[in-house]
């Protein structure tokens, strides 16, 4: 599957969920869940012109004659995914922890399931970003 | 690890870019070899030597 058409699913599938969901919500005359719909619209924008540049770029080198992944950037990609799958597991603990203290110590309210569901996915999305970055950069193995 | 892919390169006049698309390979790729940042595989160890035909213990200094 080309870069192109795995990008267009993606953004179509999260599209039609955040459309849905902004139906339903106007329907059920739920205005909270309106307003976090408009920034996951914004962040999925950005991340379609940021994705279109990266594959603008990749398709430019591949007309060159240069091979899409090698073995270093395959091994980079391994090594993100995983930093972002420690990350995200400890990152949900650690909000498990605070959710469980916050109500008694605090006396604050417990965290919202579906932020920290969001949190959890964004953070994980960023350390595998980052990792891959690092990688590049640095180019240890 | 030093390698000597760089001086190996010059003889035959290639660029980096040459030389990764002579391997199959990503530009950043030799440019990281050449700084011993990157530990290849058997495999891209082989298939540079090759493509400077040169021999992987000439292209790949060992530090003890």
């Amino acid at each position: 599957m080309n870069e192109e058409l795995k990008t267009g699913i993606t953004v179509a599938a999260v599209a039609f969920f955040v459309a849905g969901l902004a139906l339903l919500s106007i329907a059920a005359g739920m205005k909270d869940t309106i307003a976090w719909t408009i920034p996951v619209f914004g962040i999925l924008v950005i991340f379609v012109l940021a994705r279109a540049l990266y594959v603008k770029r990749e398709k430019a080198r591949i007309k060159e004659g240069f091979p899409k992944d090698d073995e270093r950037t395959r091994s980079m990609k391994e090594r993100a995914g995983y930093y972002a799958y420690l990350g995200s597991v400890y990152f949900a603990l650690g909000l498990m922890w605070i959710n469980f203290l916050m109500p008694d110590m605090f006396h604050l309210p417990e965290l919202d399931v579906t932020l920290v569901l969001a949190a959890v996915i964004a953070e994980a999305f960023v350390i595998y970003l980052f990792s891959w970055w690092y990688f590049e950069r640095k180019a240890e193995r | 690890m030093k390698t000597r892919i760089k001086e190996f390169r010059a003889r035959y006049d290639l660029t980096q870019e040459d030389l990764a698309k002579k391997v199959g390979v990503r530009r950043e790729t030799i440019l990281f070899l050449e700084k011993g940042k990157y530990n290849p595989s058997l495999q891209l160890a082989h298939d540079v030597a090759k493509a400077l035909k040169a021999s992987i213990d000439e292209l790949f200094l060992f530090e003890e």
